[in-house]
This record gives structure tokens, C-alpha cells and sequence, in this order.
């Protein structure tokens, strides 16, 4: 099967979100041909190391999501230029109005009249028009564009909000969302043209060509994956771990925080500033393309319960939503997770402990990113508790920058707290260690969580705990905060204790602390679960099928003739698409597209079973200009 | 045992009472909830179901901030920080002053051509072509400035166009047969190569005045229609002062006859300036082809003059001001405007004529007046994140071929990493 996957500051960047995921998931998910559409979202983003690409990608195309429109030009002069001019007008006039209603888009059953029809079909309109004509960037730079906006904030019923906008903020959100519009305008969809040596199978065919759209995340990533829906009928699989309206909504609020905080600033400096018009917009179209996704997507597949809640909540249905958990490699976790727990008796290291006790067994260890959110300050405070009532207990914190840069300032901060708290004495050592992932003691996180017999996790807030997950792994006792997934991850192999309250902490690390039994039954039990559940070849098995379902479902419905309500649009008039339908070619068919021998001696295919020519060779694709500027592939 | 309150959600609404004035939707609410450890179990205490719910009561409740500007009330204006600092300061001169680089240029080499006694006098084949490199040079670099991208070199090609014509006074080799009546004069080119590049400084002082003036505006109009209204006063002090500014001379030049230099020089450089402007003019705000278009019709009309003139042979009241008519009595006038100030002239107006009506089309869109983003919200921590690469990656076909410096990277991501 031929699967375009669609990312957003995602994958194929060293640092992207989920990146390590996605790569497992190329890698895992063999027999299949992956083509990659990679939006990145900031200059130092692209500028960044890419990862290698595994075997089995035939494509990798990036476009920006971020600095000024890739094309300025609009729809061209003269009068075939004017009545594109005019047409996009009426499709952006309707795409605003929609984001400029009054009525809440949850309003309605699907498919119902109102604003969400309104937001699809100026949506849709707009890609035809760009995928067609092209110059929707350009035109949305232009004034016209500015003059629907204008008219659509100062409709009678639009909200307040809206309605206050002014010039400044409706050229800052014709800007944002010419951005958002983006993924309408790349030259994802249609067939790279290769060269003649090129195999056929070994070349992009573009997103309107390909038999599965799997989009990493909503919001942009989603958007090709719609409009290739919207052409072609092609099935879309939407992946979430983080929802990406949650996140447009943080970065929403913490923008007015910032407005607000610099009231003098956000004046002078910055009136390119998203105001409260702006972040009004932005929302709304947020909004309806998330609810546009997720009753389009054939499956939703949420990380997370956490995730699930907030889908559900704009409009995902139960029936087609998946809950996956992220996979972790428990390979690294091997040895202490096999290795009998520390203090239980038999496993007294000896030399290194004061009065040979193991000194893992009193010991408390954190690992994860220092930023605030982590509240390492309230870990500090429970811990002094911890101290005063068992002074041979230590706790060894452990900054994890593999997961993320270190908050410096907060940094500095816990340290100061932590030498205040805890001066320094010449007995014995210092009771809160600091290390960092990479010190000479703590190659990787496994060394990190044999440090300690029971792990913390005093996070504020929390998305996935991954660390929580790794502790699992070590088969670690947890105590954790009752935040985000923890509850969910940790499913009653651990005690949980509200958020905020460095008393609680402490009184169950301590009945840790004190009971080696109970910390060693925790352990294995939480070990068992995260075997069970967290691992990634439960993933990679979970996403195999999931690809294997929807080919099956979308095979019958197209057998049965009923299509699911979207008729796909007759192909492109420049034929640059392959005009046959997802999965309406059988095996024999390619076999005879190839068949005809070039270079028998050295083609591959020739061997393969018939029932496997319908995958193309997982070799390195050649580098031709239909293949992206990826520095050659695997060498 | 801890009594709640009557009214539970009063003690979370005052607690987050900025962020729900703020808020645009019940889901920022609900997001920024959980982002500080709101759980549903937390939203129970509030006699809500989750949190989805809860924050719908408190965007219901809580009064959005955005009540005076509805009203209509204006924001004050844009205002910048009285006074230089210290060590900006030179900074700011050598901006200010920037434009200025083409004329002294211009003039440098006009003193080097003349003032040094004839033994250390550079020749003018050398002289030449280097002063035309450096002021192409300073052009550029004054240009590149305040018309970044395709409009400063929409704005080069221009200002090339327009010194075009001034080749024939100084390359007399260049063209032969062409000029029949029009004897090279170096001084002449001087004076008009001096004159561009008064012009160039003083258009682009007139852009920055114009873009600081419409960038006000920006801010300052609520209305699509407001803003129009107030840029067009901006835009006619923008047309008239280079006006001002080029013809100040002409007039000195007009009244008090005799001294140097002649008007005949002065008027073909003083309408291509003007010409130059307003290419400048159109193309900083979004119009680089027409701008150029109509700059390369100058010396496309003055050539055309000069070719077709001799071969008509011109009678009647026109004649004597016209080039290879040479008539009984009437010596050649060097300092009349005849000959081929003529075609440059003509060739001037018909750039003007060009340009004038794009104008006000182009420079009252608000469009084009866009004020770049929030520079604040550069992550400090980003680029201490950049790690040393082993995967080297040749430039990307759509990974922007000319990224902005000034763009603002994406804001921190919160997306957890599996």
C-alpha cells in the first residue's frame, strides 16, 4: 500500500515532535511504501538536522509553515486573472463568514447547514481553486482578500470580539492565515515528475495518487490529507499524541498573557501582535478544521485518554476512534527491570552504600526535563519532609535533556533551593545529588532510574508521561502527582497524590521508603503493565492492522458501490495523476506495468512472488528531482 | 473537614480572571485549565462534570476584556522612545545620512575629473567606469535597505534606467552617428548624474516618511476606508516634496541665469529623478514590474528621438529647438534646451504618465503596509538547542530559498514526545 505521511514539525526533523515515534513506525511497518509531506515550522526547524531515511520512503517533500508566502504572485493579470481573483474572493468570503458566525460550530449533527458547511465548502473551494490555478498565498496577501475579511468581521452578528477589528489586526490575521491556508498551495499533489530512468513505483505520486493519507497530528499536518479526501475519496488516519487545537489554545492564551504583561511593549514594539480579533479567528478556524478532521478521518487514533477526551469533545466519533498508546523500546530497560529490587535482601551491592546498605534502596530519583511545569520545587519541599523524618534517604535528580532544552533559570533556581534546604555538611554526602543524562554514571535513563528505588514524578502538569513509563520499565515503585495520563499510565501500580501538595508527596515516599516488599510487589506489577501495554511492538501491531483495516473497508465500500457521501472529483484535466483509485488495481496489474524487462539481470522485482509485486522494492529510491533534497538517503 | 463555599466557581473565576477575560473560546479556558493542573476529578469540586464544562461556566460568567474596544475607542499611537540611546546613535546618523552615498560618489568623482592639476589627473577611461561601479555600488547598498527583495532590484534596474541616457554625453565613441548635433559635454553628464542621485537620496527619505506615515495609519485606523483617507494626504506630501526638492534648483537655475549649471541640464535630470521616484515609489509597495517597465521606456523613447530626428527633417516654429537643423543665423546653443534634452525630457514624462495613475493604487493598500511580526516572541532557548549536526542536508527545494532574518520562530511546542 502506498501511504503519504503527513507531518507538522514532525518527523523527518532530528527534533521534531514525535519524531522517534514515526521513524520506529517506518521502520516497523514493512511491505509498506511511504511518500513523506513534512510542514516545518520555523527557520530553525528546516534549518536542522533531518533524520535518515529509513528503507521503504520513496519520497520526502518539505514546505515551510512560517516566513512570508513561498509564491507572492496572486492570480495573475488580466481577465482570467480577475475572475480567479473573483472566485477566490466568494470562497474566502465564505470560509470567513463561517469563522465570523455566532453560532457555535458543536451546534448540529454532522453535515448539518450553518457555519460548518459554510467553513468545508469555502475550504474545499479554496483548495480546488489553489490545486487548479494555483496563487491562493499571493492572493491572500493581497487587499481584496483584506476587504472580505473586513466586510466578514463587520457582519451584524459577529461577535464581539471580532467585530472590534481593526486594520492592523486584520493585516496580521489575513498573514496567520495565509500560514494556515498553506498546506493548500504546496506541490504536494501531484506526481513529481521523475525521470526516464526512474522506475515508475519508485516515484512520488503525489497526494492525490497515494491509497492511505496518514497525518501525524491534526490542524496543518491534517489539511492535505482533507483535500486529498475531498479529491480522490483517499482515506485519512489522523495520530494524535498532544491535540493540536489544545495546543493552539495554549499558545493563544500564553500570546494575550504576553500582550498583557507588556502592555507598553506590545503598543509600541509590537502591534504585529495578535490582538484578541486575531486569536478570535484563529480559533474558530481551529475549530472547524479540527471538526472537519475528525469527521472526515476513517480513524482517529489518540494517544492517549487524555487526547481521546478532547477529540471526542470536538466532534470525533467513538466508533473511529483507536486509542494506541505510544511505544517505548523496553530493550534498555532490560537490566534493572530484570534485576531484583533494590533493599529486598538479596540484592546488597555493598561497597558503595553507607553501612552497607545498598544505597539505591533509601533513595528517591527524579528524571525528566527541568522547566516549571515539572515542579521540581515542590519535590525539593516534600523531600525535606522525606529528611527530617529518615535522614539516610537521598534523592538524585536527574535533568534529562535528550527530552528537551533545560529551563536554565528554573534550573539555577531548584539548585539555590536545593542548597538552602540542604546545606552542606561533611557528613556523610549531600542528600540531593544533581546529575544530568550523559554524566559518567548515568550513560541513559535506565542508569538514571537504577539510581533510586522509588521514582517521583512531581509534575504540575503533564501531557504523556514518558518518564513515568520508564520507571515502569525498571520496574520502579512510582509515586507520582495526579496530572495529565498519570492516572491512566500508572493504573494502580503506584500510589497518586493530588498536585501541589509537598505534604502528601512525602508521606508516600516515606511508606515507600520504609516497606521494601510493597515498593518490590509495586515494581513488578507497574514492570508487567508497561510490558503489556507501552511497548512499541504492541504500537507498530496496533498501526499494522489499523492500515490493514482501512484498506479492507475502503476495498468493500468501493465494491459495494456506496462511496461514504464524498464523490471524488473527476481527476485532474493535466493527467499528471494516475487516474486509477486507491486499490482498484490488482496485483497482476502492476506486475504487467513492470513486467517489461529494462535490465533483467539487476531488476528486482522479476523474483518477487506475485502476490508481492504490488510493493515496490524497499530499496534506496534513486535521487532524481522527483525525490526531495534529503542528503541521499541511506548511503 | 473544609466547607465549600456557596459558590465554588467564584473562588476559580477571581484566581483566573485575566486569563478568562482574554480568552476567545470556553476551550482556551479548558486548556489552559489543565495546562496548571486542573484535572475532571478538580472540576468536580466545582459541581462540573470535566473541565470542558466548567470552562464554559466561567467564559459564560467571566466579562470579556474587549468591552472599550468595541466602543471604538482609538489606541494611542504608535509612539517610540524619546531619545537616542548613546551607543545608537551613530548608528541612526549613518542611516539617516545613508542615502546620501550615490551623490558623494557623483561628486567625487566629477572633483577627481577636474580639480587635480593634469600631471596626477586620473584619466577619464579609468575614472569612468570606476565611479559608475562605486555609485551602482552605494545605489545598491542604500537600496537594498529599505526596499528588501524584488523591489530594491526593481529599483536598481530603474535608477540604471534612468542614468542611461546621460551615456551618450560621456562615451561619445559609443554611439557614433546617432547624436549628429549633440556634441558630448561631460560637464552636462555631471550635473545630471549629480541631480539622479540628490533624487535617489530624496526619494528614499520620502519612503521612509511615507511607510512610518502609513504604518500610523495602520494602527491607528479601524477601518479599511479610514486608512485609505488617511494615507492619501501622506501620499500627496510624498509626491510633492521630491517635487520640491528637484525643482528648487531648476528655479535657482531660472532666476538667476549665468551661473552654473545651465538649466538644460538640470531639466532632463530633474524629470528622470522625479520619474525615478515614483518607480521607487510603486515599487516598494508591490508594484517592482510596472516600476520597471516604465523606467526602461526613458531611454527607450530618448533613443528613439534621437534616431528618428535626423532623418525628418523638421520645418516650422519647432525647428530651431530641434537637433541637425542648423539654421542661417542662428548659432547652436549649447545651453538652450535643445537636441537630445528634448527626447530625455519626453522620454521623462512618458515614465511619469506611466507611473502617476499606479500610485495612489498601489501605496493606499493596506496590504502592502503590513508591520512585521512580534519580535519578542523569539525563544531564547532555541538557539542554545541547535545541536551539532552529523547529518549534513543540502539546501531544500521548498525550504524557503530566502528566509527572513526577522521572522519569529515558532512559539515552544508542548507536544510530548513518545
Amino acid at each position: 500500500m502506498r501511504v503519504a505521511i503527513l507531518t507538522e514539525g514532525g518527523y523527518p526533523y532530528a527534533r521534531g515532535d514525535s519524531a522517534a515515534w514515526c521513524e520506529r513506525l517506518l521502520h516497523g511497518l514493512g511491505g509498506h511504501t511511504f511518500e513523506i509531506h513534512a510542514f516545518s515550522r520555523s527557520a530553525h526547524q528546516a534549518g536542522g538536522p533531518l533524520r535518515p531515511r529509513p528503507p521503504g520512503v520513496v519520497s520526502l517533500r518539505t514546505a515551510p509553515l512560517w516566513g512570508p508566502p513561498p509564491d507572492p504572485g496572486g492570480p495573475g493579470p488580466g481577465r482570467a486573472g480577475r475572475r480567479l481573483d473573483r472566485r477566490y474572493a466568494e470562497a474566502f468570503a465564505e470560509l470567513t463568514g463561517a469563522l465570523c458566525a455566532p453560532e457555535d460550530p458543536a451546534a448540529g449533527p454532522r453535515g448539518a447547514t450553518g457555519p460548518r458547511r459554510r467553513f468545508t465548502d469555502g475550504l474545499y473551494t479554496l483548495a480546488d481553486l489553489s490545486l487548479d490555478h494555483g496563487g491562493l498565498a499571493g492572493w491572500l496577501c493581497s487587499e481584496t482578500a483584506l476587504r472580505v475579511l473586513e466586510a466578514a468581521c463587520r457582519a451584524p452578528a459577529a461577535p464581539r470580539a471580532v467585530r472590534a477589528a481593526r486594520v492592523a489586526d486584520l493585516l496580521v490575521a489575513t498573514e496567520r492565515l495565509e500560514r494556515a491556508l498553506r498546506p493548500l498551495g504546496p506541490d504536494w499533489y501531484r506526481a513529481a515528475p521523475g525521470s526516464r530512468e526512474d522506475p515508475e513505483h519508485h516515484r512520488a505520486r503525489g497526494l492525490l495518487g497515494v491509497d492511505l493519507c496518514h497525518a501525524v497530528g491534526g490542524g496543518p499536518a491534517a489539511l492535505p490529507g482533507l483535500v486529498a479526501h475531498h479529491r480522490r475519496g483517499t482515506p485519512l488516519l489522523v495520530t494524535e499524541y498532544g491535540v493540536r487545537l489544545r495546543e493552539h489554545y495554549l499558545d493563544s492564551a500564553a500570546e494575550a498573557a504576553r500582550a498583557r504583561r507588556r502592555p507598553d511593549e506590545a503598543r509600541t514594539v509590537a502591534p504585529g501582535a495578535a490582538g484578541a480579533p486575531v486569536r478570535a479567528l484563529l480559533a474558530a478556524f481551529g475549530l472547524h478544521l479540527a471538526r472537519e478532521t475528525y469527521a472526515r478521518a476513517e480513524l482517529v487514533v489518540p494517544g492517549n485518554a487524555h487526547a481521546r477526551r478532547w477529540q471526542a469533545r470536538c466532534g470525533a466519533e467513538s466508533g473511529r476512534t483507536r486509542l494506541v498508546y505510544p511505544g517505548l523500546d523496553a530493550r534498555p530497560f532490560e537490566a534493572p527491570g530484570e534485576a531484583p529490587a533494590p533493599g529486598t535482601g538479596s540484592s546488597v551491592r555493598g561497597a558503595g552504600g553507607a553501612r552497607g546498605v545498598d544505597p539505591a534502596a533509601d533513595s528517591l530519583v527524579w528524571v525528566g526535563r527541568v522547566e516549571p511545569s515539572r515542579d521540581l520545587v515542590g519535590l525539593l519541599h516534600a523531600f525535606d519532609a522525606v529528611h527530617r523524618a529518615r535522614p539516610t534517604a537521598r534523592l538524585h535528580l536527574v535533568a534529562d535533556t535528550g527530552r528537551g532544552p533545560t529551563d536554565p533559570r528554573y534550573a539555577a533556581h531548584c539548585r539555590d533551593l536545593a542548597a538552602r534546604l540542604f546545606p552542606a555538611t561533611d557528613a556523610g554526602p549531600a542528600p540531593v545529588v544533581l546529575h544530568s543524562i550523559g554524566d559518567p554514571g548515568v550513560p541513559g535513563p535506565a542508569a538514571a532510574w537504577a539510581l533510586g528505588s522509588v521514582a517521583v514524578l512531581s509534575s504540575a502538569a503533564e501531557g504523556f508521561p514518558i518518564p513515568l513509563i520508564e520507571a515502569m520499565f525498571c520496574a520502579r515503585a512510582t509515586v507520582s502527582t495526579d496530572v495529565g495520563a498519570v492516572r491512566e499510565v500508572i493504573g494502580g501500580t503506584g500510589p497518586v497524590v493530588p498536585p501541589g501538595r509537598p505534604d502528601a508527596l512525602a508521606a508516600a515516599c516515606l511508606e515507600l521508603l520504609a516497606d521494601p516488599e510493597r515498593r518490590a510487589r509495586l515494581g513488578a506489577a507497574a514492570r508487567a503493565r508497561a510490558l503489556e501495554l507501552f511497548t512499541v511492538e504492541r504500537n507498530l501491531a496496533a498501526f499494522r492492522s489499523m492500515y490493514l483495516e482501512m484498506a479492507a473497508r475502503v476495498a468493500a465500500r468501493r465494491a459495494a458501490g456506496t462511496g461514504d457521501g464524498t464523490s471524488p472529483v473527476p481527476d485532474d484535466p493535466s493527467g499528471a495523476v494516475d487516474p486509477v483509485a486507491p486499490f482498484s488495481r490488482t496485483p497482476e496489474e502492476h506486475l504487467a506495468a513492470i513486467a517489461p524487462p529494462r535490465d533483467t539481470a539487476a531488476d528486482p522485482v522479476g523474483d518477487r512472488p506475485a502476490d508481492r509485486a504490488d510493493e515496490p522494492p524497499v530499496a534506496p529510491a534513486p535521487v532524481g528531482a522527483a525525490v526531495s533534497p534529503v542528503g541521499g538517503g541511506p548511503a | 473537614m473544609i466547607t465549600t463555599p456557596a459558590d465554588p466557581v467564584r473562588v476559580l473565576m477571581d484566581r483566573h480572571r485575566e486569563l478568562c477575560e482574554q480568552a476567545v473560546h470556553p476551550l482556551e479556558i479548558a486548556a489552559v485549565l489543565e495546562a496548571r493542573g486542573l484535572t475532571d476529578r478538580g472540576a468536580a469540586r466545582y459541581r462540573h462534570r470535566d473541565v470542558f464544562s466548567l470552562a464554559e461556566e466561567l467564559y459564560a460568567r467571566v466579562p470579556r476584556a474587549d468591552a472599550e474596544a468595541v466602543a471604538g475607542a482609538v489606541p494611542p499611537p504608535v509612539t517610540t522612545p524619546r531619545g537616542i540611546p548613546a551607543r545608537a546613535r551613530p548608528a541612526a546618523l549613518w542611516r539617516a545620512a545613508g542615502p546620501l552615498l550615490p551623490l558623494a560618489v557623483t561628486l567625487a568623482a566629477v572633483l577627481a575629473a577636474v580639480r587635480p592639476p593634469e600631471p596626477v589627473r586620473p584619466p577619464i577611461p579609468l575614472l569612468l567606469p570606476l565611479a559608475g561601479g562605486l555609485a551602482l555600488l552605494a545605489g545598491w547598498a542604500v537600496l537594498r535597505r529599505d526596499l528588501p527583495g524584488r523591489a530594491g532590484r526593481a529599483g536598481l534596474v530603474a535608477a540604471c534606467a534612468a542614468a542611461a541616457p546621460l551615456a551618450p554625453d560621456v562615451l561619445p565613441g559609443l554611439f557614433p552617428g546617432l547624436l549628429p548635433a549633440q556634441a558630448p559635454d561631460p560637464a552636462r553628464a555631471a550635473v545630471g548624474a549629480a541631480v539622479i542621485a540628490w533624487g535617489l537620496a530624496v526619494s528614499v527619505w520620502t519612503l521612509r516618511a511615507f511607510a512610518a506615515g502609513a504604518r500610523r495609519a495602520v494602527v491607528g485606523s479601524r477601518t479599511l476606508e479610514d486608512f485609505r483617507s488617511a494615507t492619501r494626504p501622506r501620499l500627496a506630501a510624498a509626491l510633492a516634496l521630491p517635487a520640491l526638492a528637484l525643482g528648487a534648483p531648476l528655479l535657482a537655475a531660472a532666476l538667476r541665469p549665468g551661473t552654473a549649471p545651465p538649466p538644460s541640464a538640470l531639466l532632463p535630470a530633474a524629470a528622470t529623478a522625479f520619474a525615478l521616484h515614483l518607480a521607487l515609489l510603486v515599487a516598494a509597495h508591490g508594484r517592482p514590474r510596472r516600476a520597471v517597465g516604465a523606467l526602461l521606456a526613458l531611454p527607450a523613447v530618448a533613443a528613439a528621438w534621437w534616431a528618428a530626428l535626423p532623418a525628418v527633417r523638421p520645418t516650422g516654429p519647432l525647428a530651431p529647438y530641434l537637433p541637425g537643423v542648423p539654421l542661417p543665423g542662428a548659432a547652436p546653443v549649447p545651453d538652450s534646451p535643445a537636441g537630445a534634452l528634448i527626447g530625455v525630457v519626453t522620454g521623462a514624462a512618458v515614465a511619469v504618465a506611466l507611473l502617476l495613475p499606479a500610485v495612489p493604487a498601489a501605496c493606499c493598500r493596506a496590504a502592502v503596509h503590513r508591520i512585521p511580526a512580534f519580535p519578542a516572541r523569539r525563544d531564547p532557548e532555541q538557539p542554545s538547542a541547535a545541536p551539532a549536526a552529523p547529518v549534513t542536508r543540502p539546501p531544500g527545494r521548498a525550504a524557503g530559498s530566502s528566509p527572513p532574518p526577522a521572522e519569529p520562530p515558532a512559539p515552544p511546542t508542548r507536544r510530548e514526545q513518545p
